[in-house]
């Protein structure tokens, strides 16, 4: 296939570090290089009625110069999942469990001390750099805010650390960049300029949260390539959260595949991508083209029912989806593995 | 992969020559620059490019959203009318469109059921305007469904037709977006951009349902996507746009196989293929120009 052809040029990106067990599927044991783990995390809207469960029993390890991968389709909870981490989930919402990064519990940290975390020691990278940024303040003013509130910086030495930050991500001419609003940009730089501020404060962790999905595929393939450089380089922890599975692919070392709030599926991307357990992820390869056994040509497409949604019954399912049954391919894929 | 229509000798259903769009502005945005093709009966084009390309432009130009600053679209040999606040002839609703949102495009306050029959009817409507101009309306001699022969046809039950669009799931909303559309029997389909909201796992499955159903009743399907990887799994060609210019165009094997614009080549190159390997898309260096010169196959 050409496009195989163009990207064996560009394959030199290493695909895992050699750490021996990066990307072994420990779910929520952390290792000596791990930075974030989630254990049991459970996240509840609470209403008049009965709380309304969004995330269940979640755990997970993102370590050191590794990118993790939370896969799922709208509504699976990867996005509440990020939110949850940095304390941003909705007022109405009730977190248990536990969230460590490095040796501090931030599910149980409220306020100011939460505050001290949020920005400094994780950053984090939204879909949409048109929305994320504001609009009506310079660049500059963006990137060094928060790095003076967290580090202490004085104007100057914020302002240098910006031109920093913008070279390394890529960002043309960084110095005059700081003058000028993000509507100046493309989208692609001004996502480059939110990475940029996400690494200000030189984060553990980076939650990237569908960083590419709002790029066109041409500068998507740029912003990919420099967060997997960031990794490679900086050893930083990313917990990096899409439905899109070619970047998925593309990207992450591991893999967590979210459906109804769960992880329904985790493992080494090779093995997640290559011999899917679940039905779940089966299913959703299967509906994939250029995926192992995915979609070739209109024959494949003639041979599929069409007005079937395999993962999705005939109404959208309530947010409790508890009525839903899943397979519990997850535990037992652990089980063989180790 | 069929051959397509032009081969045979068939009228063309559509063709556009020489659209310019000028944008309003100091100066102007030049949002396409001298764009034309035909579209035959009974085929699947896929038209891609990246944003600011001008793909969703000729879109509103096709279906007379939009006057174009220059040039002309003929429907079945006669210049399209613009479509103004006036009603326009029974004859233009052979053109239908499926747009990118379905949860604008469909009407919130009114069951699913009676948006379809809307589409019933325009073709009821044509039928009728065309028997009196002696024609024969497309889709005659296939039978005629109703509404809620053709919600099943598209896998919802017979019951839907009495609920509201918010009951269903963004893959739902389109495929009963794809159901009123085709109801009207339309000569030719555009959907524009009418997958990318949807779920991936729902993409390749709309998409192949309204290339499916079109075909079956003889509709051509002009197909707008950013998406390569899924447009060449229904089209029978692929035109590709870049900078308001067509600049590479060509039958589905030919443009996935052997690319040869570069602006095609860097397209391709940058899917990320869901496979496992790991392989990083290509990038391209930032503030990259491709040459606006079309190469053809």
């Amino acid at each position: 296939m050409a496009h195989h052809q163009h990207a064996a040029a560009a394959a030199a990106a290493p695909t895992a570090a050699p750490a021996v067990h990066v990307g072994e599927p420990r779910a929520g044991v952390p290792g000596p290089d791990t930075v974030l783990t989630l254990r049991d995390v459970c996240l509840d809207i609470l209403t008049e009625d009965d709380p309304i469960p969004i995330l269940r029993h979640l755990d997970l390890t993102v370590d050191k110069g590794q990118i993790q991968g939370l896969a799922g389709e709208s509504g699976s909870g990867k996005t509440m999942t990020g939110l949850a981490i940095m304390g941003l989930e909705p007022p109405q919402a009730r977190v248990t469990g536990e969230i460590w990064l490095g040796d501090e519990n931030l599910a149980e940290m409220r306020g100011r001390a939460l505050a001290r975390v949020r920005g400094r020691r994780i950053g984090m990278v939204f879909q949409d750099p048109s929305t994320s940024l504001h609009p009506q303040l310079k660049v500059g003013h963006q990137l060094t805010d928060h790095a003076r509130y967290h580090l202490h910086l004085t104007k100057s030495e914020a302002r240098d650390r910006a031109v920093e930050m913008l070279e390394r991500v890529g960002v043309p001419n960084p110095r005059d960049a700081l003058d000028r609003y993000p509507h100046e940009f493309s989208g692609g730089q001004r996502q480059r300029i939110a990475i940029a501020i996400a690494l200000m404060c030189k984060p553990e962790l980076l939650i990237a949260d569908e960083p590419t999905t709002a790029l066109d595929v041409t500068v998507q393939a740029g912003v990919l390539h420099l967060i997997r450089d960031l990794v490679d380089t900086l050893g930083l922890a990313v917990l990096f959260i899409t439905h899109d599975l070619g970047v998925m692919s593309a990207v992450a070392d591991t893999v967590a595949v979210m459906r109804h709030g769960r992880i329904v599926e985790r493992g080494h991307k090779r093995d997640i991508f290559v011999q899917p357990r679940h039905p779940y992820t089966k299913a959703l390869l299967a509906a994939l083209p250029g995926a192992k056994g995915g979609l070739t040509s209109r024959e494949d497409l003639r041979h599929m029912d069409l007005t079937a949604d395999p993962e999705i019954p005939d109404t959208v399912p309530g947010l409790d989806a508890d009525g839903v049954p899943i397979p519990e391919a997850d535990t037992e894929g652990k089980e063989a593995r180790q | 992969m069929t051959e397509p229509a032009k081969a045979t000798g068939a009228e063309p259903i559509l063709e556009v020559r020489d659209i310019v769009v000028d944008y309003p502005g100091h100066p102007p945005v030049r949002a396409v620059d001298g764009v034309s093709f035909e579209l035959y009966p009974g085929e699947v084009v896929g038209l891609v490019g990246e944003s600011g390309c001008g793909k969703s432009t000729m879109a509103r130009v096709i279906t007379g959203l939009l006057k174009p600053t220059k040039g002309e679209v003929l429907y079945r040999g006669e210049p399209l009318p613009p479509l103004t606040a006036r009603r326009r002839s029974p004859k233009y609703t052979g053109i239908q469109m499926v747009f990118q949102d379905p949860s604008s495009s469909l009407n919130p306050r009114r069951r699913v059921g009676s948006q379809v029959e809307d589409g019933l009817q325009a073709a009821r409507a044509r039928a009728a305007y065309e028997t009196e101009e002696g024609g024969v309306a497309v889709g005659a001699g296939v039978k005629e469904l109703t509404a809620s022969q053709w919600l099943q046809r598209i896998g919802l039950s017979a019951q839907a037709a009495g609920r509201y669009p918010q009951s269903f799931s963004g893959g739902q909303r389109q495929r009963i977006a794809t159901a009123r559309a085709l109801a009207a029997r339309p000569s030719l389909l555009v959907g524009d951009e009418p997958i990318s909201a949807l779920d991936a796992s729902t993409q390749a499955r709309v998409a192949g349902l309204m290339c499916q159903l079109a075909l079956e009743q003889g509709t051509s399907l002009l197909f707008i996507s950013h998406d390569l990887s899924i447009v060449r799994l229904i089209a029978d060609r692929i035109i590709v746009m870049y900078a308001g210019r067509v600049v590479e165009r060509g039958r589905t094997d030919q443009v996935w196989n052997d690319p040869r614009h570069p602006y095609t080549k860097a397209l391709l190159g940058a899917i990320p293929a869901p496979d496992g390997s790991g392989r990083m898309p290509v990038a391209t260096p930032t503030g990259t120009v491709y040459p606006r010169d079309e190469i053809s196959h």
